[in-house]
């Protein structure tokens, strides 16, 4: 339990304390043309402040909640309850199903963009012409607010008058049982709403990458005899991992963030097989106002996400790019 | 796929484009039946099987604009919460992002890391402690507090984004600035500042669009006289049923705006959404 | 009391200490525009209190509620007084003023109440309205005694921090079309009355249905049932309703007669009367009604039955509404409404589910906000307006003197086609009396307790889990959140 919440203090909250304790003295005094600190530092220091109070802030904020238990009703207390609310955590079916539901949800999504999005990008590398048409299409998706994504496959995938219930029918599937109502299926169509929306991101990064494979790395494995898969497999496809490393890690970190589109359609169910857990900590904070454990499970989330973004950084990007 | 060495010429030839022409048609089809949607009338819009075919109406957007409860002031939140945020994010972004692309410091892959990581974090997190702090500050319900609000996932990412565009400027135009006798602001102002315009635009529009879209801050940091168009969809889903024929037509409000704007980025969007990991 | 809410002021300050921001935080949220400070009274904001020229109206987004925002005009006319709407889905409504409320924003002035996600637990942040009633001479005993039960009064005080403002009520609807047709030869197979009445039973209703999917042409109607199986509160809602007619309950020493529970209430939905409305409802819904039954909610049900998919569905009254406008609904003429079945229990009857609601006063306001807040809830709750809000097909009277008017006396009698006033067709009058009403508990954690109900309920009708094995998970996650 320790460890969990130590975490979040290394990964977030310590490099902040070092830099941004000392700066502020500094600021006023400074000139830009006398510059007692550096003068890179002075241009960061407005930006790491106003991240410093409105992440640092909610995160102390929060850790004091989590160990709290808060009640409103009926009468109003706030009570120490030390690692009460991680020990219920743990023991608390419905966040293990939260955790199951968004391991589904982010690794089936991952699989069938990550697929998906390689096979295009690399059709699209292919073809000659077109490719700006054919991009401005596929990138309308991205750009669409996710409650109305939300709302329009709900319409497509609405039993009784759905377009998609429609085609779907046509083949002689779900004509009985509702696409969205279906523990079966309801998680599969949430997928297939995250893919249609966020493929598109993959193809360009993959395309992207694509384009700057020299074309002499072809020509070599075209005298070795290597051509069509074997080339993919053997030249393209390790020189697309860093792509599809970042791909990959974005697109799970933001999976694991956002859930208005299940927010929007299922709510988390059938059969809670759609609650994910960002879902399931909004509910216990702001729908039943259990602000301790929510705070609790929120930071648990909060550790794993950072770890996340870590691996991200540190193995794909070069440690931040950092030129150091 | 294994097979391909021995694929017939037609299907190498014509199979990506029909790989392609797929993939476009899912891609458009849903954003498409959503625009015939908007102006069916409601009675062909429940058909079943669905209808290509049926005479149109701008009933459900005329509704929208002119009628008993107008979708206008949510679309004037709408613009000015998401303006809002872009400048604050573009304006703290450029020089922070300057300040990290050019700053020499051990640990500064710790600092560029905890600057993202703020955007990292589950969106309660956020939004219970701001809650209270809103509430305490007089913000609750206001255009400044959801400027704020959306400031906390927007400005990170323009760091970030604007650092890489720096990256790309070589310091040897800088130093060659100085050399003339300009300060170190001045190199930045007169030198490299010029050169990332373009990347500042992308930066603010993709900051737009983040504000535009978003639902949860919205949803919780406003109330009436603030509600942006995302809440506004999502009240068409009254007790009685959803209003589908207005849920349309504010779909296709709330998108037309976003998808012009990506198209026009498009050069940078790639960029902007992976925060430079990813130059196209 | 004063005891509570220093304590409460206290957690809200210890937040914005931890924010590192106290300073200016408690001047500022001690003076800001609410002036909540002096909401501990009782009495009504003196003579002296102008009131405020604008307040905010929070609502679920419901058809009187809509209703009222059409014509609210006119008492900005009469008094002078703004009144902005926020109307939102019920769960983000819920969020919201939850929020307002233990926060003590007061942002929001006139709030409607939800008995249960509102008024259960946040109760004592509501204006007690007793002096108001007394000042202005307000008519509190012309409503029906259990809007006032239900809707008006909570955690065992006598007194009033809602004025009852709607009454939608779980019934029956069915098509009078398909019983005309048909009902003569279901009666004759089936050995009972076929068409709906108030001594239906359960177990007849799903013969009924039954009969109906096997003998009634598709283009006729498809399926004999539809329910709001959604996992979603209607889920709750309907198999409240069940497990009461089944004479089982969800609370121990609760039977849905009055809101009131008792001290330390233990679940009970594993109680043989809870398995068996449990297993009849699983197979009602998996094996009789419309498949598409585990996607709707109540909406969901109305829409279906508008659009001629479904021959009976317990349903919230008020969709009559829907029902009657021939602009989305097929069945203008067909629909007809009667108690719902009955269960196989001896020990109570129950026929109806009660949905009301309140408007209230939010405490955190200003006196001049509250001054005028009071009179937007009087205007609201008025005969006058509900009988206005009765024609808009929006909201249900809940007041005696309206049902005695002419005009809506005619029109309880009417068929839904020839009626001015749909809302009254449905036999609410009948379904509110003691004998056949059900009604939930004003419990503070019903929010999250009636999410154990749907969730878990919806579990069982979507067969992941038995209907005896789903009863022992709801009391288990009773016994969690208790």
């Amino acid at each position: 339990m320790a460890e969990q919440q130590s975490v979040p203090t290394t990964a977030a909250g310590i490099p902040s304390d070092a830099y941004v304790g000392k700066e502020p003295d500094d600021q006023g005094k400074a000139r830009l043309e006398s510059l007692p600190i550096s003068f890179e530092m002075l241009l960061l220091a407005p930006s790491i402040l106003t991240l410093a109070v409105l992440s640092i802030v909610p995160l102390a904020v929060m850790l004091w909640l989590s160990v709290m238990e808060v009640n409103f009703t009926p009468v109003n207390e706030q009570i120490f309850v030390g690692a009460e609310n991680y020990v219920e955590m743990v023991n608390d079916g419905g966040v293990w199903n939260a955790w199951q539901t968004t391991v589904v949800y982010v690794g089936g999504s991952l699989v069938l963009q990550l697929g998906l999005g390689v096979l295009v990008a690399v059709m699209l590398h292919r073809v000659i012409k077109g490719e700006n048409v054919f991009t401005s299409i596929v990138i309308m998706p991205m750009m669409i607010a996710p409650v109305v994504v939300g709302l329009l496959w709900q319409f497509l995938l609405d039993p009784s008058f759905g377009l998609y219930t429609y085609l779907v029918n046509q083949l002689g599937l779900f004509t009985n049982r509702p696409i969205l109502g279906d523990p079966d299926s309801a998680m599969t169509a949430l997928i297939l709403m995250d893919t249609w929306q966020w493929t598109p991101l993959i193809v360009l990064i993959v395309l992207a990458r694509l384009k700057g494979i020299p074309e002499h790395l072809y020509e070599a494995a075209r005298v070795d005899g290597a051509t069509g898969f074997t080339q993919f497999r053997y030249v393209t496809l390790p020189l697309l991992k860093p792509a599809i490393a970042i791909a990959l890690l974005l697109r799970s970190m933001d999976l694991m963030r956002y859930f208005a589109k299940v927010f929007i359609t299922t709510g988390g169910g059938p059969s809670n097989t759609t609650k994910i857990i960002g879902l399931y900590v909004y509910e216990q904070s702001l729908r039943f106002f259990n602000l301790g454990y929510g705070a609790a499970v929120g930071l648990f989330m909060l550790v794993v996400t950072v770890l996340m973004g870590l691996v991200f950084v540190e193995t794909i990007m070069g440690g931040a790019g950092d030129d150091e | 796929m294994s097979k391909e060495r021995t694929l017939p010429k037609p299907i190498r030839r014509y199979g990506p484009l029909a790989v392609l022409g797929l993939f476009a048609i899912w891609t458009l089809l849903p954003i498409g039946w959503m625009f015939l949607s908007s102006l069916k009338i409601r009675k062909s819009m429940f058909e079943f099987p669905p209808t290509i075919f049926f005479d149109p109406t701008l009933r459900y957007y005329q509704e929208m604009f002119v009628g008993a409860n107008p979708v206008t002031p949510f679309l004037v939140n709408s613009v000015v919460v998401a303006l809002g945020t872009a400048i604050l994010s573009v304006g703290l972004g450029t020089i922070g992002g300057y300040g990290l692309s050019r700053l020499d410091l051990r640990g500064k892959k710790h600092l560029a890391f905890w600057i993202i990581s703020t955007r990292m974090a589950p969106i309660v997190v956020v939004v219970i402690p701001l809650f209270y702090i809103y509430n305490n500050l007089n913000l609750l319900n206001t255009h400044a507090g959801l400027i704020i609000a959306h400031t906390t996932f927007n400005l990170p990412f323009a760091v970030w984004l604007m650092r890489s565009f720096f990256d790309e400027v070589p310091i040897a135009l800088e130093e060659a600035a100085r050399i003339d006798g300009a300060t170190k602001w001045e190199a930045f102002r007169r030198v490299s500042l010029p050169l990332v315009l373009p990347g500042m635009g992308a930066t603010a529009i993709i900051a737009i669009v983040f504000s535009w879209n978003d639902f949860i801050f919205a949803l919780i940091f406003t109330s009436n006289q603030t509600q942006t168009m995302p809440v506004a969809a999502a009240q068409l889903i009254t007790q009685t049923g959803t209003l589908w024929g207005r849920v349309m037509a504010t779909g296709v409000v709330i998108l037309l705006p976003m998808v012009t704007f990506g198209v026009i980025v498009k050069k940078y969007l790639v960029s902007g959404l992976t925060m430079g990991a990813v130059k196209q | 009391m004063s005891d509570h809410r220093l304590r409460r002021r206290e957690f809200i300050q210890s937040t914005g200490l931890t924010a590192g921001i106290a300073a200016t935080a408690g001047c500022i949220g001690g003076g800001g525009g609410s002036g909540g400070g002096g909401g501990s009274t009782s009495q009504p904001p003196g003579e002296n209190v102008e009131a405020a020229s604008k307040i905010q109206f929070i609502s679920e987004s419901t058809p009187p509620s809509q209703a009222l925002r059409s014509i609210v005009g006119r008492f900005t006319e009469r008094t002078g007084i703004e009144v902005e709407f926020t109307l939102t889905p019920l769960l983000n409504y819920t969020e919201k003023l939850s929020s307002d409320l233990t926060s003590q924003a007061g942002n929001y002035d006139a709030v409607y109440v939800d008995p249960y996600n509102i008024g259960a637990p946040y109760y004592p942040d509501l204006e007690p309205l007793d002096g108001y009633i007394k000042q202005n001479d307000y008519d509190m005993d012309d409503h029906i005694d259990i809007h006032i039960s239900a809707c008006s009064q909570y955690g065992g005080e006598n007194t009033s921090r809602a004025l009852p403002y709607d009454c939608p009520t779980i019934l029956l609807a069915y098509r009078g079309d398909v019983f005309d047709e048909y009902g003569e030869q279901a009666s004759s197979d089936l050995g009972f009355q076929a068409e709906p009445s108030p001594d239906m039973t359960w177990s007849q209703y799903a013969e009924i249905a039954r009969w109906i999917n096997e003998n009634v042409p598709d283009d006729v109607v498809p399926y004999g049932t539809g329910h709001m199986a959604k996992q979603h509160q209607s889920l709750a809602n309907e198999f409240e309703m069940l497990q009461w007619a089944f004479g089982g309950t969800q609370l121990e020493g609760f039977d849905g007669k009055s809101p009131q529970i008792p001290e330390d209430p233990a679940p009970q939905f594993t109680s043989d009367a809870s398995v068996e409305a449990a297993k009849f409802y699983t197979t009602l819904v998996d094996e009789i009604a419309h498949p598409a039954s585990t996607t709707w909610d109540w909406s969901g049900v109305a829409q279906a039955f508008a659009n001629g998919k479904i021959a009976m569905a317990p349903e919230w009254h008020e969709f009559n509404g829907l029902f009657s406008d021939p602009e989305s609904s097929q069945v203008v003429d067909a629909v007809r409404w009667t108690l719902a079945p009955s269960g196989p229990a001896k020990n109570r009857n129950v026929q109806a589910h009660y949905g009301g609601s309140g408007i209230g006063i939010n405490k955190y306001a200003s006196d001049a906000k509250r001054k005028a807040a009071w009179q937007f809830i009087e205007w609201t709750t008025s005969p006058d307006i509900q009988f206005e809000l009765l024609k808009a097909a929006g909201g249900t009277p809940t007041r005696r003197s309206v049902y005695e008017r002419d005009p809506v006396a005619q029109a309880i009698d009417q068929p839904t086609a020839e009626s001015e006033f749909p809302n009254v067709v449905p036999p609410v009058l009948e379904g509110w009396k003691d004998e056949n009403i059900g009604q939930r508990p004003h419990h503070a954690d019903w929010l999250q307790l009636e999410q154990v109900i749907y969730t878990e309920g919806s579990k069982m009708v979507n067969v992941n889990k038995s209907p005896q094995g789903a009863m022992e998970s709801i009391n288990n996650g009773f016994s969690n959140v208790l």
